[in-house]
C-alpha cells in the first residue's frame, strides 16, 4: 500500500468491488482495491452464467478471452416430464471467473485504483474527522489506512458491513446452499442453459447444467435453501443426480458456496461506508444470479459516491440515495422474481404440473406476457389472483 | 475439536472435506467464523452451535457432536 490515506477503500475484488472501483476512480478519486485471497477470482464460486452481453460494456471494456459461449436457448425439465425449450431474449454469456474476475479488477487499475492482494481488513472503525480507519493485514504486518469512503464489496461471507452495525447476515430461509461439479465435457446443447427444477428434481431450488465451450467443461450443479439438520447436503444430491444425467461425465474438480436470495437488503449503508455485491444481497431470488446485478450495483455505489462527495457529505442520510437506486434498478426486480419462486415452491406436484404445462405454450409461443394472458384468461386470472395474495 | 459456548456441544471441523468457500461465516448469526486464506477459525467464546453452518456447509465438513 503506497500511502496510507484514500478517498475510497473497496474491500473485495469481485465484480462488484472491481467495478466500483473502476468507476470511481475514473471520476479521480484515489482508490485503494484490496482482496483477501492471494488470486483474484480463485477459487471460483459461482455457476459463471451471467446474462445481457449488451451491457457488459457499461461498466467495464470487453475482452472476448473471458467469454466461454455465447448462450441463445434455455431448457428447462420441469416436473412431470415436461421438457421446455425457450430461446432468450437477450444474449446470455458463460464466462471463465478466473479470467473475468482478474480483468475487471485490472480495468478498475488501469482507471488509477491501487490493487492489493493477500490483504484483509479486521475492522471498519467509526467516523473520526471524515475518515474511517481500516486494519489491514499484510505480508505479516497491520497497516492502519484511512479513507473518506469504504465500500464492503466482501461478498456472501460479509463480516464488513456487520462491523459498521448493518445486519447483513443470512438468514437460513433466505440463502441457498449450492455445489457445482465441473465435468470434462460437453452437454449435446452446447449454446444452452439446462435445469432442472420441481419436485421431481429439486424443489426448493435447482439443477443446472452450463456448458462452457471454450474449455470442453461443462458447470453442473445444484442448489437448494438451506436443508434441516441430519438431511442430505447439497453435494450428495448433486452427485446422484450427476450419475442420472451425466454417468460417463468424469469430475474435474469441485467448488460451491453460499447464495443470498434474500432480495435487496432495505439498508445498506451508513456514514462514510456502504454494501456492494453479495454482501447488500444483491443477488436474484429466484435464479441466485449476482454478477450482472452486483455489477450494476457498483456502478451505482460509484455514482452515489461521487455525488456525496460533491456535495461534501457523506452522511448516512445523504448515501441513503444509493439504497433508493439500488431499489429502483435492481430491488424492483428482484422483488419480484422473489414473488414468482415463493410462489412455485408453494405449488404440489399436480398445481406444478399445471403451471409449467402452461408456462410450455407461452415460452415456446415466444409471446409476450400481455399477449399470454389474453390467450388463456381466466387461468392467468386465477395465477394472478394466488400471486398477489402471496404478501 | 473447538468446544462452544453451551457445555454439552462441540462444533467438528473437517479440513479435507472443506472448500473453502466460506458460507458458513456468512450466515453465522454471532460472528463466530471467519476465513482467511485457507484458513478456518471458530471463536469458541461465541458459538451457541445453533448448528446453522452445519446446515449451510455444502460438502458436510461441519458437524455439531455432544460432548
Amino acid at each position: 500500500m503506497k500511502n496510507d490515506k484514500y478517498d475510497v477503500l473497496v474491500i473485495g475484488a469481485g465484480p462488484s468491488g472491481s467495478v466500483a472501483a473502476r468507476h470511481v476512480a475514473l471520476r479521480g478519486y484515489s482508490v485503494l482495491l484490496i482482496e483477501k485471497r492471494p488470486i483474484i477470482g480463485s477459487p471460483v464460486r459461482c455457476g459463471e452464467a451471467t446474462g445481457e452481453r449488451e451491457k457488459l460494456a457499461t461498466y467495464a471494456a470487453v475482452n472476448e478471452d473471458y467469454i466461454e459461449t455465447d448462450i441463445t436457448e434455455a431448457i428447462l425439465h420441469a416436473t412431470g416430464g415436461i421438457k421446455i425449450r425457450a430461446n432468450l431474449p437477450t444474449t446470455t454469456l458463460m464466462l471463465d471467473r478466473l479470467k473475468f474476475d482478474p480483468w475487471l479488477a485490472q480495468q478498475a487499475a488501469e482507471a488509477g485504483a491501487e490493487v492489493v492482494t493477500s490483504a484483509r481488513a479486521k475492522d471498519v472503525r467509526p467516523v473520526e474527522n471524515g475518515y474511517r480507519t481500516v486494519p489491514i493485514e499484510y505480508e505479516g504486518n497491520e497497516h492502519l489506512i484511512k479513507a473518506r469512503m469504504v465500500i464492503g464489496a466482501d461478498g456472501v461471507e460479509s463480516l464488513v458491513g456487520r462491523w459498521t452495525g448493518l445486519r447483513n447476515h443470512h438468514l437460513p430461509h433466505h440463502v441457498c446452499s449450492g455445489i457445482e461439479i465441473r465435468l470434462d465435457m460437453l452437454d449435446e446443447n452446447p449454446n444452452a442453459l439446462t435445469f432442472w427444477q420441481g419436485h421431481d428434481a429439486i424443489n426448493d431450488g435447482y439443477i443446472w447444467s452450463f456448458p462452457k465451450a471454450k474449455s470442453g467443461v461443462t458447470n453442473f450443479g445444484a442448489g437448494f435453501l438451506t436443508p434441516k439438520i441430519n438431511t442430505p447436503n447439497i453435494y450428495d444430491v448433486a452427485m446422484e443426480w450427476k450419475e442420472k444425467i451425466y454417468p460417463d461425465a468424469n469430475v474435474i474438480d469441485m467448488v460451491g458456496g453460499a447464495i443470498p436470495v434474500s432480495g435487496v437488503l432495505e439498508e445498506t449503508v451508513s456514514d462514510n461506508f456502504l454494501l456492494v455485491g453479495d454482501a447488500a444481497h444483491q443477488t436474484d431470488p429466484l435464479t441466485g444470479g449476482g454478477i450482472s446485478a452486483g455489477m450494476r450495483g457498483g456502478w451505482l455505489a460509484a455514482q452515489a459516491i461521487d455525488e456525496a462527495f460533491k456535495a461534501g457529505d457523506l452522511s448516512k442520510s445523504f448515501l441513503s440515495r444509493y439504497d433508493k437506486a439500488v431499489w429502483e434498478r435492481i430491488g424492483k426486480g428482484h422483488a419480484f422474481q422473489m414473488r414468482l419462486r415463493q410462489w412455485i415452491l408453494a405449488m404440489d406436484r399436480e398445481k406444478q404440473i399445471e403451471f409449467y404445462t402452461l408456462f410450455k405454450v407461452w415460452a415456446q409461443k415466444g409471446q409476450s406476457i400481455p399477449r399470454a394472458i389474453l390467450s388463456h384468461p381466466l387461468i392467468a386470472a386465477k395465477y394472478a389472483w394466488e400471486f398477489y395474495k402471496l404478501h | 475439536m473447538p468446544p462452544t459456548k453451551r457445555p454439552d456441544r462441540d462444533l467438528l471441523f473437517d479440513r479435507d472435506v472443506c472448500i473453502t468457500c466460506a458460507g458458513c461465516v456468512g450466515i453465522c448469526p454471532e460472528e463466530a467464523l471467519d476465513f482467511y486464506g485457507l484458513e478456518w477459525t471458530l471463536y469458541s467464546d461465541k458459538c451457541t452451535a445453533c448448528a446453522l453452518c452445519v446446515r449451510i456447509c455444502p460438502v458436510g465438513a461441519l458437524k455439531i457432536e455432544k460432548r
